[in-house]
């Protein structure tokens, strides 16, 4: 490779500079959201601790596999996201447009285990009224799960745009893409914060003993 | 391919898949006996640990934090600390599951 080649090559990839991932109004929303699941986590355990037993005999009833299985569906689908960004910085985008429907993939594979999770609680007669638990557990999994199905919107709009910018990588050197990484980066942020929140539920609702 | 794998997200992401899998395993019903349950207080707090570690490293790797200013890379992990400390210290703070040293 000549030196030529070399500059041409760094050329091609958006600079990255220390900034904030995506726009400052969607990390406050993240934050704020962090915020109020950190107040839920801490909740939780406050009052489990003054009903050690019955927390430890209603969580007896959950599957731990689905919860495990999820955790792993929603961080395969955040490296797929994360890869997606990393590609469309290279401005020439090619796997961006494959990886955001591959992420959707896994967000759907955690949407259907959650469901196929609910229908057993609830014919087994367990539901949001049981007892403090499963409260807990409802709202909490709930809350999260419409984080979950808001965060495959957004990854709808992220494909979208990778789509677009895959037809403009060699119009205008890939500014449109430049102008896009704003954009993208938020939308991955929020994909990333629902993963995130999803790795403190797990234990705390599944496997605290 | 290989390309991607060999990328520190995917290095990251392997180590995430991995202490999801040592969570699970621990977490799982290991046939103590009942002498052993106050053992359960160790394993738990060792699964906030673990689960606030990847916690971590979602926020700097996936969330792109490491490259972010000093003021977000602060409030990041003031809210891990602040939090992971409350979960334990409330977890610890409750009664032991079998009366120890009697």
């Amino acid at each position: 490779m000549t030196s030529a080649d070399c500059f041409s090559a760094v050329e091609r990839k958006v600079e990255i500079k220390p900034h904030v991932p995506g726009e400052v109004g969607v990390w406050v929303f993240i934050l704020g959201d962090m915020l109020i699941f950190g107040l839920f986590f801490i909740v939780f355990v406050y009052y489990r601790g003054l009903n050690v037993e019955l927390y430890s005999h209603s969580q007896a009833t959950l599957n731990q596999n689905y919860g495990a299985i999820n955790t792993l569906f929603l961080l395969a689908s955040s490296w797929f996201v994360a890869m997606a960004v990393d590609d469309m910085r290279n401005k020439t985008v090619k796997l961006a447009p494959v990886f955001f429907p591959l992420a959707m993939l896994c967000g759907l594979g955690f949407g259907v285990v959650k469901i196929i999770e609910y229908r057993e609680k609830i014919s087994a007669g367990i539901t949001i009224t049981s007892n403090d638990f499963y409260m807990y557990y409802y709202i909490f999994t709930g809350l999260h799960f419409l984080h979950v199905l808001i965060g495959m919107g957004v990854l709808v709009f992220l494909w979208r745009r990778a789509r677009f910018a895959a037809t403009q990588a060699d119009v205008r050197d890939g500014a449109v893409i430049e102008k896009d990484m704003v954009l993208i980066e938020s939308g991955a942020s929020y994909w990333h914060m629902v993963d995130l929140l999803w790795i403190v539920l797990f234990p705390l609702l599944y496997l605290l003993k | 391919m290989i390309r991607l794998l060999a990328k520190p997200v995917s290095a990251v992401w392997l180590l995430l898949m991995l202490a999801t899998g040592l969570s699970w395993w621990l977490g799982l019903d290991q046939g103590m006996s009942s002498d052993q349950q106050s053992d359960y207080r160790y394993i738990s707090s060792g699964l906030i640990i673990i689960a606030f570690i990847k916690v971590r490293i979602v926020i700097r790797y996936f969330m792109e934090v490491r490259e972010a200013p000093l003021a977000l890379k602060l409030i990041c992990d003031a809210w891990l600390v602040l939090v992971s400390s409350a979960i334990i210290y409330l977890y610890c703070l409750g009664p032991v599951p079998v009366a120890t040293g009697g």
